[in-house]
């Protein structure tokens, strides 16, 4: 009994002494401290970098021009070599040469595909351009399957030879005026969808009637040769491919200029 | 001082360096998984930082690489195991961050790279490819890549 006083006792003065809660304070803080070191906090952030694209810059007006000589019309009242188109060559971020330019004709609001020619090319011809209307053209460069330049500022506009008549271009009779031409429903089931298409006793411009303004649905139309390569003119200035094309060169060449130019695409520009 | 005394404050330290000994050898701390930061650390968050090449210029069919650098502000070197890259947005909605508008290849270098307590390395690189399927409206896009890293600290 005495000595269970007395262990008592003895246990009592031990827990008064400052020395075991210095010892296991110091052994919490050594252990904290290494725990914290060991599970070093880094920060979890993911590295973020950008990367940019460059783009197609926009073409500066082209040239047109007609062809010095006598002007020849066809009995489908097409010029048979239309105006001359150049144009100065652009590159993607200053030094990638672009791969391919269209240009494009433009009576009034209809546009059609007058060129599409390689890289290396810096002109072409417009080869069939409807006789007697006035036109003006645009140009876009495009690189890989889908990347199209802005169009540029329109070219000077440039009087075909000969004398104009209705042309069909898309389901639309196109009648020629000072603007270009105006618009007509086409005969036959189609009219219909030309939306804001401009009647034929309502033209366009009235400051300036289309000569052929007496033009009736059953008016003689003068249908331009079908694009080469296209089985379905699409609307719009320019059209991407329906597939992808084969992977470009990572370094582009001037090494194209064995290919044949294409005249694609058949759009109009509705107000 | 008591004999029983002495032991309990012995035990005390004895447990303080034991923790210190588990604390070092605990794989949770030497194999511990680190994310890369591009921001800077201090010494209480070590931050182990990536920085990566200007990339522009990108165009159909075009090969670029981001190559990074490691810069290790801390005391400890570290060995970097293995790099991610991936991407995760850009700045034009009709161009998505999708492979058929950029390829994100699996980065080249040599690994594990040894970055020294408070040096730079030059690594590898994130190789870039643009292929021929990328949509118009990703011109002039800004693609973001993110990167992420597995590390160890190598004591």
């Amino acid at each position: 009994m005495r000595h269970r006083r007395s262990r008592t006792g003895f246990s009592l003065r031990f827990l008064r002494s400052p020395l075991p809660y210095v010892g296991v304070a110091t052994a919490a803080a050594i252990g904290t401290g290494v725990a914290a070191y060991g599970n070093w906090e880094v920060k979890a952030e993911t590295a973020t970098f950008t990367v940019r694209a460059a783009s197609i810059p926009r073409m500066d007006a082209p040239r047109a021009e007609l062809p010095p000589g006598e002007p020849e019309i066809g009995a489908d009242g097409l010029v048979l070599r239309g105006p001359r188109i150049s144009w100065h060559r652009v590159a993607i971020g200053g030094d990638v040469p672009v791969q391919r330019y269209v240009v494009t004709r433009h009576l009034g609001p209809v546009t059609q595909i007058a060129c599409d020619v390689p890289a290396g090319r810096t002109r072409c011809v417009d080869k069939h351009p409807p006789a007697g209307y006035l036109v003006t053209y645009t140009v876009a460069a495009t690189y890989g399957s889908f990347w199209t330049g802005l169009p540029s500022e329109a070219s000077r506009p440039v009087l075909l030879p000969g004398e104009a008549a209705p042309v069909l271009v898309d389901g639309v009779v196109v009648l020629p005026g000072s603007s270009g031409g105006t618009l007509m429903p086409a005969p036959g089931p189609s009219a219909g969808a030309v939306a804001g298409g401009t009647r034929p006793d309502s033209p366009a411009d009235p400051a300036n009637p289309a000569p052929h303004d007496s033009a009736s649905p059953a008016a003689p139309v003068i249908v331009p040769p079908a694009p080469p390569e296209v089985d379905t003119p699409e609307s719009g200035t320019t059209s991407a491919p329906q597939s992808p094309a084969p992977e470009p060169p990572d370094t582009p060449v001037d090494g194209v200029k064995n290919e044949p130019d294409t005249q694609i695409g058949i759009g109009i520009d509705l107000p | 001082m008591h004999r029983w005394h002495k032991s309990v404050a012995a035990a005390a330290a004895f447990v303080g360096v034991a923790g210190l000994g588990v604390a070092l050898h605990d794989p949770a701390t030497t194999d511990q998984k680190m994310t890369l930061t591009a921001a800077g650390g201090d010494d209480q968050h070590p931050a182990f930082t990536v920085r990566g090449t200007a990339v522009e210029d990108l165009y159909p069919g075009a090969h670029r690489r981001l190559v990074l650098t490691f810069t290790n502000p801390s005391g400890v070197d570290l060995l970097v195991t293995g790099m991610h890259a991936r991407l995760t947005a850009t700045s034009k909605p009709g161009c998505a961050p999708v492979a058929s508008n950029l390829e994100v290849e699996p980065y080249t270098g040599a690994l594990p790279a040894r970055v020294d307590a408070r040096d730079s390395l030059q690594a590898g690189a994130v190789p870039l490819h643009m292929p021929n399927s990328v949509v118009d409206a990703c011109q002039e896009a800004t693609f973001t890549v993110a990167v992420t890293a597995d590390a160890v600290a190598d004591r």
